[in-house]
């Protein structure tokens, strides 16, 4: 095999970067006081930090792996799953963030728990652990490839290093680590993939050269309706645009955590918007266009680049290839360590989550918060290794987006129907959704057993390949059944009498949400935010939890009453939250100061010589 | 070369599909959240609807920079987006 040369200098770049990353970890850590802290991040950021580290989180190193081989393959059309999230944004802004945020839902398997029964968490534990864990195995498989070009290692020995870097700063700092490192990993990928295209072109000796590199197929932004099997648009569509929008935005815990760690449910949308909108087209172009340079450079030099080259380390062999200086290049291979990493630390820590709020807790009776701190940190190590073991299996399969696309293909359908029509269907009942996972996943398997006869009239005239047949369009087929058996078996259901016990958890009963949320009527009245010098403040020992107690004119300002949550932040935008916190609105002060609640300054970290603002959450 | 079924043909099926999935949610929004609605956040459904323009409109550009091979096109795909920006980031504060 060949290995790309390196020296000390490109270890030492490498080096530095994930030392930066893990030291970044370990100074965060210092602010999780609680498992809210250490999962949500104690629910307080910002929508441009959220959105970013969103990004990061999709554009996990996978991509790389997966976008730019099919770019390399194919051309633009690889940009096409990118690019289809925005149909489900009135359902995900309006429906499920307001649902999930309102009524402190932790994790998946708790809504299923609290929309349904025990039995329908635990199944839903058990399907959310084998997808996260599939996430992290399918990270880990692909940073590997990516960098065997490089250190000519085995690929195991590499999954293990990289994992253990990954679950030691995870274990250790937690949401907000990964909200902070996510941010800043998500800048430097975009730059590095704008970096290599910017080479790239120049290497081909301009845009125009680039362009006329191209054949008309490559330039096309859709793929072909229903060919070649293993790239066709009508598959991918179902597979990636329906069934993988709706996991990643409704059923994937890392990106639920975000949206939970955001300061408010306006924070989130923007966040998800911004996301979508305006990350997401940049986040594309960034994964892909090593794939198109390499192609470009392999239909027009076609000794430099053959056609016979791996389409998974074409990121690799493109990045030495134009960055012509290896600091340079260093930078460029720190990028995809910062994308594994950006997505693994998120999926790490969203796997804790499940396992210590759906299977410790309920075990445990009334854990206390330390203890639960400890085991979740445990629980972050303990599922690296797990994807260690995951990835070790991904590897046994030709290429990894055929790994993804088998994992995906099994594990994800029947969730993401209970979780739509569990939202979305007030009578869509416990019994239905218990069917949806068992029946759901025997049509899945009878599926897999005869493609031919069961696949086929949804397949669209895509052609059967009997070593693989289907790999995409068998999503419209899985979804189809797990769809019908949840219409058929809750029409056979009687009809519940009264919907009291899921207000606040699906759609037509959201407007309940805001008050779960505040525990009393919402406060209509919206009085404008207040500023303040924080020497302004004084720390009350005798006020309980996160109280805050103003002083009148603060009050006849703000219009609060007594009950309401407030958000109370250092003014300085860049920290993006980081030092604020919500709290409960007490009686008016009678002296002059504004008096906090010791858990407040905990929570907030005030320094007491900048300035403070304070709004109505609302 | 005919280059329907790699071009138009994708774009007509995802958009219809799309809409159906767009405009249903939108349509079942409007009905749980109630009349006020339009009232209360019709600033974010401006920019639901806008969003849904705009990732057609940049794949219609790029299927038509593809078809009629102007790759200058992509100057205009790219003014478009960051017109996009600004009036996200003027809109969403």
């Amino acid at each position: 095999m060949n290995v790309i040369p390196t020296t000390g200098l490109f270890w030492g770049i490498l080096s530095l970067y994930v030392f930066f990353v893990l030291g970044a970890g370990l100074f965060f850590a210092r602010n999780n006081k609680s498992t809210e802290d250490f999962f949500f991040g104690g629910r307080r950021f910002s929508w441009w930090l959220i959105g970013m580290s969103m990004l990061a989180t999709g554009v996990g190193s996978h991509s790389f792996a997966k976008y730019a081989a099919k770019g390399f393959e194919y051309g633009f059309s690889s940009t096409m799953t990118y690019m289809n999230d925005w149909f489900f944004m009135p359902l995900l802004l309006f429906g499920w963030i307001p649902i999930i945020y309102y009524m402190k839902v932790n994790s998946i398997p708790e809504y299923f728990e609290r929309r349904f029964n025990t039995t329908v968490r635990n199944l839903s534990t058990v399907t959310m652990l084998l997808y996260l864990i599939g996430y992290i195995g399918i990270g880990l498989l692909a940073l590997a490839n990516l960098l065997q070009p490089i250190l000519g290692w085995e690929i195991q020995t590499i999954i293990i290093i990289v994992a253990i870097i990954s679950g030691t700063y995870v274990s250790l700092g937690g949401q907000t680590a990964i909200i902070f490192t996510d941010f800043l990993q998500g800048v430097i990928l975009l730059f590095a993939g704008l970096l290599i295209f910017g080479l790239g072109i120049s290497y081909l000796g301009g845009f125009d050269l680039f362009w006329d590199s191209l054949s008309i197929t490559n330039k096309l932004p859709l793929a072909d309706f229903n060919s070649p099997p293993d790239f066709n648009f009508v598959g991918i569509f179902w597979q990636d645009g329906v069934v993988g929008s709706v996991g990643f935005a409704f059923m994937n815990q890392a990106v639920i955590m975000r949206f939970l760690a955001s300061r408010s449910v306006v924070h989130a949308r923007r966040a998800t918007m911004m996301n979508v909108l305006v990350f997401l087209p940049i986040g594309t172009l960034a994964v892909s266009n090593s794939g198109w340079i390499g192609r470009a450079i392999a239909n027009r030099f076609p000794d430099v680049i053959s056609e016979s080259a791996n389409p998974n380390g074409i990121f690799t062999i493109v990045g030495s290839l134009v960055a012509n200086s290896e600091p340079i290049f260093a930078f460029l291979v720190a990028s995809v360590v910062a994308a594994l990493m950006s997505s693994l630390d998120s999926q790490i820590n969203a796997s804790a989550a499940v396992a210590v709020n759906d299977v410790y807790t309920p075990l445990a009776k009334n854990p206390s918060e330390k203890t639960k701190l400890r085991i979740s940190m445990f629980t972050s190590a303990f599922v690296t290794f797990i994807g260690i073991q995951a990835a070790f299996i991904f590897s046994q399969y030709g290429t990894i987006y055929e790994a993804h696309g088998a994992f995906h293909a099994i594990v994800t359908p029947p969730m993401v129907t209970v979780i739509f029509f569990g939202i979305f269907w007030q009578r869509f009942s416990s019994r239905a959704a218990i069917m949806t996972f068992v029946l759901g996943s025997i049509f899945i398997i009878l599926g897999e057993m005869y493609p031919y006869e069961l696949i086929t009239p949804f397949a669209h005239g895509t052609e059967y390949i009997a070593d693989r047949p289907y790999s995409y369009i068998k999503a419209l087929y899985n979804m189809v059944a797990c769809s019908s058996i949840a219409i058929i078996v809750t029409l056979l259901s009687k009809k519940p009498i009264d919907y009291s016990k899921i207000t606040g958890l699906t759609l037509w009963t959201i407007r309940d949400g805001q008050e779960y949320f505040k525990g009393s009527k919402v406060n209509p009245n919206k009085g404008s935010e207040i500023s303040f010098n924080a020497s302004l403040m004084e720390i009350d020992k005798k006020l309980d939890g996160k109280t805050v107690c103003l002083p009148q004119k603060y009050s006849n300002q703000l219009k609060g009453e007594i009950g309401d949550i407030i958000y109370i932040s250092d003014t300085r935008w860049y920290l993006g939250g980081l030092k604020s916190t919500h709290a409960i609105l007490g009686k008016v002060s009678d002296s002059d100061k504004i008096l906090i609640s010791k858990e407040v300054h905990d929570h907030a970290q005030f320094d007491f010589n900048r300035k403070i603002f304070i709004e109505l959450e609302g | 070369m005919d280059l329907f079924s790699h071009s138009w043909l994708p774009y007509l099926y995802q958009y219809f599909f799309g809409l159906i999935i767009f405009g249903g949610g939108l349509y079942a929004v409007f009905k749980a959240y109630g009349d006020d609605f339009w009232v209360k956040y019709r600033k974010w459904i401006i920019i639901l609807i806008w969003g849904f323009i705009y990732v057609a409109s940049i794949h219609l550009f790029m299927t038509v920079a593809a078809l009629e091979n102007q790759g200058n096109y992509y100057f205009l795909i790219l003014l478009f987006y960051l017109i996009n920006v600004s009036i996200l980031s003027k809109k969403i504060q």
